[in-house]
C-alpha cells in the first residue's frame, strides 16, 4: 500500500469513527461504524482494476499492519482499553485482503452483504480478545443483544458509503477505473 | 532471497502481534496509564469531538422545530413563513430552556455536594456498545481530574473516570460490564456489589453477594455504601426491578435499573476531592456531613 494511500484511508476511517462517536450520542439506537466501513473499502479494493493496491502491492503483513494502525487511533477516539481494535481491525483486514483474491464484491447487495459480514467478524473478534485479554467473557455477551440493528443499518449504508469512497478514490488518482471491485 | 522476504514479513508479523497484545493486557490491567501518544491524540481528537457534539446539539434542536413546523403545517394551511421563522425560533428558545434547567439542576446538585466538584459536558460515547463509556469535556480551567473520581448527575451516580487528558475525560458507567460498586439497599439496611451487565439494548445493572434471606421487595431504593473509597455514601444509584432466588445459589439474582437516564445526559458533575472514610459506630448515629452528598471541601 502506498503510504499516500494509507494516510488517505487512515484519515477517513479517524473521521469516520469522531463521527460515529459524536453522533451515538444523540442517538437511541447504534449506529453503523464508520471505520469499520472505510477498512472494509482499504481491505477490498486492492484487487485488479483499481490499480494502485494491487495484491501485490499490498502484502498480508502491509493490511494487518494498516489495520493496527487504524484500530489503535479508533481505540484512542472511541476511548476502548487500547490495543482491543486494534488487535481486531488487523485481523479483520487480513481476512478482507484474502477474501479479495477471492470474491469479487459487484452488485451492491453484495457490497451489502459483505459489509454485515465485515462487521459480524469485527464484533465477534472484539468479543473474542476482550474475553481472552480480561479474562471474563460473560460480561462480554451483553454487548451482542443489538448487534442485529447494526448489521441492518450497515448493510443499508454500506453502499452508499463504499460509492462515496471509491468517489474520492478516483478523485485522488485523477483517472477512471473501468472495472472496480469495491463501486 | 523470497524465503528470507518471507520469513522477515512473518517475523515482523508475530513482533507486530506480539507488541498489541501486550498493550492490550497492560490496558485491561492499569487502564488509567496512558502513553504520550496517546494523550497526544485524545488530546487532538476530543476537541473536534466536542465541536461535533456542540453542532449536531444545535441541528438536533433545528430538526425537532422543522419537523413540528411540518405538523403544524399539515393542520393550517394558512402558516405564514413569518409563524415558521418564529416556530424554529421558538424550538431553539426551547432548547435553550431545556439546558437552562439542567444546568440549574446541577447548580442545585452542586450545592448540595460540599466536596469540590466541577460541571462536565458529554461530547462522545462509544460505538461498538461493548463498553458503556462515555466522554466528557470540562469547561473550567486549573482543575484536575483524575481517575477514580466520582461522576455524578441530579438523578443519582452516573459512573467513575477512567482515564483523563487534560480537560477531557473516559468515564465508565454504572451499566458497563467492568464497574462494580458497593451499595446498600436501606429498607433491608442489605448490602451487595452492583457491577454493570453490559447490556447494550438497556441500561440494567445486577447487584451481587445479598444473601437468600433477605427480603428485597422490587421497586426498592438502592444507594451508595461510601465502602470502596470511590462514591460518598447515600447517593442514589437505582431502583430494584426483579428479584430471582434459585436453589443453586446462597444468593438472589436482584436486577437493578439505574436512576440516572443515562441516554439522555448531557451535563454530568465531577467530584473532585474524595469521600470520606464512613464512621459507622455501632449505636451512634451517623453524622450528617458523611451522608448522601454531604462530602466536606
Amino acid at each position: 500500500m502506498r503510504p499516500t494511500e494509507a494516510v488517505r484511508l487512515f484519515g477517513l476511517a479517524v473521521f469516520g469513527s469522531v463521527l460515529s462517536t459524536t453522533l451515538s450520542g444523540f442517538a437511541r439506537f447504534p449506529l453503523p461504524d464508520l471505520s469499520v466501513l472505510v477498512a472494509l473499502h482499504a481491505g477490498l479494493r486492492h484487487r485488479g482494476g483499481l490499480g494502485n493496491l494491487a495484491p501485490d502491492k499490498a502484502s498480508p503483513l502491509g493490511m494487518f499492519a494498516f489495520g493496527a494502525v487504524l484500530g489503535y487511533a479508533t481505540d484512542l477516539i472511541e476511548g476502548t482499553p487500547p490495543g482491543l481494535r486494534a488487535l481486531s481491525f488487523g485481523f479483520l483486514l487480513l481476512f478482507l485482503h484474502r477474501l479479495s483474491l477471492q470474491l469479487l464484491v459487484s452488485s451492491k447487495a453484495m457490497q451489502s452483504g459483505v459489509a454485515v459480514l465485515a462487521l459480524l467478524l469485527f464484533r465477534v473478534l472484539l468479543f473474542v480478545f476482550w474475553a481472552l485479554f480480561s479474562g471474563e467473557p460473560r460480561l462480554a455477551w451483553g454487548s451482542l443483544f443489538s448487534l442485529p440493528l447494526q448489521l441492518l443499518l450497515t448493510a443499508a449504508v454500506a453502499p452508499a458509503v463504499g460509492s462515496l469512497l471509491s468517489r474520492l478514490d478516483g478523485v485522488s488518482s485523477r483517472k477512471r477505473h473501468p472495472k472496480a471491485l469495491w463501486t | 532471497m523470497s524465503l528470507l522476504r518471507r520469513a522477515k514479513g512473518l517475523l515482523f508479523g508475530a513482533a507486530l502481534l506480539l507488541v498489541l497484545s501486550l498493550v492490550l493486557r497492560a490496558s485491561v490491567r492499569k487502564p488509567d496509564k496512558q502513553t504520550p501518544f496517546d494523550r497526544l491524540v485524545v488530546r487532538i481528537v476530543a476537541p473536534v469531538q466536542a465541536a461535533g457534539s456542540g453542532l449536531f446539539s444545535r441541528m438536533s434542536s433545528v430538526w425537532t422545530g422543522y419537523v413540528a413546523l411540518v405538523g403544524v403545517q399539515k393542520e393550517n394551511a394558512a402558516l405564514s413563513r413569518q409563524n415558521a421563522e418564529l416556530v424554529s425560533k421558538l424550538a431553539g428558545q426551547e432548547a435553550l430552556v431545556r439546558r437552562v434547567d439542567r444546568l440549574e439542576k446541577l447548580l442545585d446538585l452542586r450545592a448540595q455536594v460540599l466536596a469540590d466538584t466541577v460541571v462536565a459536558r458529554v461530547i462522545a460515547v462509544e460505538t461498538s456498545r461493548q463498553f458503556r463509556v462515555v466522554r466528557i469535556r470540562i469547561d473550567r480551567e486549573g482543575v484536575e481530574m483524575r481517575a477514580g473520581m466520582p461522576v455524578i448527575a441530579p438523578e443519582g451516580v452516573v459512573g467513575k473516570i477512567v482515564r483523563t487528558v487534560g480537560p477531557y475525560a473516559d468515564v465508565q458507567l454504572l451499566s458497563d460490564a467492568r464497574s462494580a460498586v458497593d451499595v446498600v439497599i436501606p429498607r433491608t439496611e442489605s448490602r451487595g456489589v452492583m457491577k454493570g451487565t453490559g447490556s447494550d439494548t438497556r441500561y440494567v445493572c445486577r447487584v451481587e453477594y445479598v444473601l437468600k434471606k433477605e427480603n428485597i421487595e422490587v421497586g426498592a431504593a438502592v444507594l451508595t455504601s461510601g465502602l470502596g473509597g470511590s462514591f460518598p455514601r447515600d447517593i442514589p444509584v437505582g431502583k430494584v426491578v426483579s428479584v430471582r432466588k434459585s436453589d443453586a445459589s446462597l444468593y438472589q439474582d436482584i436486577e437493578v435499573e439505574p436512576s440516572v437516564p443515562f441516554a439522555h445526559v448531557r451535563e454530568v458533575v465531577v467530584v473532585l476531592s474524595p469521600p470520606p472514610p464512613p464512621e459507622i459506630e455501632p449505636g451512634k448515629p451517623i453524622p450528617d456531613v458523611a451522608r448522601g452528598f454531604g462530602v466536606p471541601r
